[in-house]
């Protein structure tokens, strides 16, 4: 049996196949399926780290229904389906093996965190089970980031310099929030932020209401997270502002 | 530990980057989890971090922490070196017309090294409260608080130098201006009670070491032998009538032994101590109440070996001692009832024409005071009366 990891014409990517196959084309599913079927194994084996086999072992089964799934979640044209349809199949896995944890064949290796051998306590921890609905939503909040990050590239900024300029103390992110929705609502202090690429950070002290005045050294120091606020406030990203719980959609000013 | 609900907004190789409800941006090491770029984590948020929130707040705390550390030993550093200090004098408080005698070791700093009881009452305060490296004129204050709640018409206190030097004048000054505090609180107490106040005074009496090493041959504070040697030197020692009180003297056996005892009803001598000393140049003062002590302790020492050689004593066998022939001896035995010293309950506060001793005054430093409202009826009754003074000790 031989497989073809090669496109299945020289055009079309593999996001547009997915998103055929998630449109209603049986053919280019099964096509996809087929052709991804040492992927899907691959995956497998390197979780439960033995030999997988479709008709032998149940994992391959659970692995191809998960690619199946991650067919149907992944409702993006951007790249990065196989890393996605690969995160898909070892949870599934993952859930397999949790809810048989009794049978003596489990290999509790699986279970564990991949860092095993590592004593440091674990500080994160990955949401239980996750259905098409929920990975279709991570699917669309990872497009609204990887966007976002575009968005910041053009304004001469990136993700790392944003975390390091964010306001440590709770106080001053609040307060640098609080100007990033009234920079937002303000058509004119929008449009400057938009056409400059820069914060217009005079044009915004003279604007600040007295409750909301700070000083120019801060306005300055805070000035990247405030423009990342800005571009999540007044573009494509409900995603982003729904998990921030902010909203600077008031209506211009 | 919290978990937080956060955004993963970014993976880059062991480390990923998540955005918080709040705001905030974390990097963390991915350990190795499967993450995807948009979804949602759980990030253990630690409340050690809430608390130090920062590497800043880590290392404040630490400092703090190092801080505590240094200035709790320091504290015991100090208080060994304030019990290391050398002792600078002794000062006793006695009362008179009411039981409590005690000693206090008082070092250079002005603070209490050590301190003992003479009787039950002095007992009970001393061991009700801590006095180590307490202010002396405080625990004198408090002392005489104590003491004198039950009434009391007069203070005696003695400094016994243990080297001479300015710093004593000032300790005695501080004692002396305390304790009368004291009395003026109770004096008002007893007024706001009773009705009318009660004439109350303190005694401030200068004495050497040679005078209370007599004075512990009886188990007694310098001051208390002093002024008991004075009344009976003077002669003017006189029994009232139902004023008398028992009180229990105890012999020092030395050796880690149980000392003898022996109880004597006494009547409270009545002598001018003033007038006495008035007739002994300053110089001999010292000199004299010494000799006077230590003959007096002397007598009573030979009443306590007759009382010893002449086995289980019983009552009215033991000897007076010259001078006090009121006294009424009683077996050991029956003394243990009434061991703890003369009982207050028994003596007849001063009446209005006894108004305690005088200070054995002229003895070097004497600060015959009464309290406010007293003074002006001092020189009438000097010329009245003698001093009154408290029983010669109860010896435990």
């Amino acid at each position: 049996m031989t497989f073809s990891f090669t496109k299945k014409s020289s055009e079309e990517t593999l996001e547009s196949r997915v998103a055929r196959a998630r449109d209603g084309d049986r053919t280019a599913r099964e096509e996809l399926i087929r052709d991804y079927a040492p992927f899907i194994l691959k995956t497998a084996s390197s979780l439960v780290k033995r030999y997988v086999a479709f008709g032998k072992d149940d994992e391959a089964s659970i692995a191809m229904s998960a690619f199946n799934e991650a067919i149907d979640a992944y409702a993006s044209k951007r790249p990065g389906f196989l890393a996605f349809a690969a995160t898909v199949i070892r949870r599934r896995l993952v859930d397999h093996f949790r809810k048989a944890v009794r049978h003596p064949e489990i290999p509790f290796s699986a279970l564990e965190n991949r860092d095993s051998g590592n004593s440091r306590a674990v500080d994160i921890e990955v949401l239980d089970s996750y259905g098409t609905t929920d990975w279709q939503k991570v699917i669309e909040r990872r497009d609204e980031i990887e966007r976002w990050k575009e968005t910041l590239e053009e304004f001469g900024l990136t993700l790392n310099k944003v975390v390091k300029m964010t306001p440590k103390h709770e106080d001053a992110r609040t307060r640098a929030i609080e100007i990033a929705k009234i920079v937002a609502r303000n058509r004119h202090l929008r449009d400057k932020l938009f056409l400059t690429k820069r914060l217009p950070v005079d044009d915004i002290l003279s604007w600040l209401p007295p409750e909301n005045r700070v000083s120019r050294k801060t306005m300055d120091r805070q000035s990247v997270y405030i423009t990342a606020l800005v571009i999540i406030l007044t573009g494509e990203f409900p995603s982003i502002r729904e998990f921030l719980g902010i909203d600077g959609r008031g209506g211009d000013t | 530990m919290h978990r937080q609900r956060c955004l993963v907004v970014d993976i880059r190789g062991d480390k990923v980057t998540v955005l918080t409800p709040d705001g905030r941006f974390k990097n963390m090491s991915r350990q190795n989890l499967d993450l995807f770029v948009g979804e949602e984590v759980l990030v253990a948020e630690p409340e050690a971090s809430k608390v130090f929130p920062s590497l800043f707040g880590k290392r404040l705390a630490l400092a703090a922490a190092l801080s505590l550390v240094i200035i709790i030993s320091s504290f015991f550093s100090y208080t060994r070196y304030l019990e290391a200090r050398p002792s600078l004098a002794y000062v006793t408080v006695d009362f008179v017309d009411s039981p409590g005698s005690i000693e206090l070791e008082v070092n250079d700093k002005g603070l209490v090294k050590s301190a003992r009881s003479f009787d039950e009452p002095g007992e009970k305060v001393l061991s009700a409260t801590d006095v180590h490296l307490k202010p002396v004129e405080k625990v004198v204050a408090h002392v005489v608080r104590a003491c004198g709640q039950k009434g009391v018409s007069g203070v005696l206190i003695g400094i016994v130098p243990i080297k001479e030097s300015p710093a004593v004048n000032s300790l005695e000054k501080r004692v002396a201006e305390k304790a009368r505090e004291s009395l003026k609180e109770l004096e008002r107490a007893r007024t706001q009670e009773a009705g009318t106040g009660v004439s109350a005074t303190l005694n401030t009496l200068r004495l050497d070491l040679d005078i209370r090493k007599e004075a512990e041959k009886l188990n007694m504070s310098a001051a208390r032998a002093a002024v008991w040697a004075l009344a009976k030197k003077s002669g003017q020692g006189q029994e009232k009538e139902g004023n008398s009180g028992q009180v229990n003297i105890t012999s020092d056996s030395g050796q880690g032994k149980p000392g003898k005892s022996v109880s004597v009803k006494s009547t409270l001598p009545s002598v001018d101590l003033e007038a006495l000393l008035k007739a002994q140049s300053s110089e001999n003062q010292k000199k004299y109440i010494e000799e006077i002590t230590r003959a007096w302790v002397e007598e009573f020492k030979g009443t306590l070996e007759e009382q010893d050689e002449g086995g289980p004593e019983k009552p009215g066998q033991h000897e007076k001692p010259e001078g006090e022939k009121s006294r009424d001896q009683e077996s050991k035995g029956e003394s243990e009832s009434g061991k703890r010293g003369p009982e207050g309950g028994n003596q007849k506060p001063a009446d209005e024409n006894d108004k305690g001793p005088r200070n054995p005054a002229g003895n070097r430093r004497e600060e015959n005071s009464r309290t406010e409202g007293q003074k002006g009826d001092r020189s009438e009754e000097s010329q009245n009366e003698g001093p009154r003074h408290g029983n010669p000790g109860g010896g435990r």
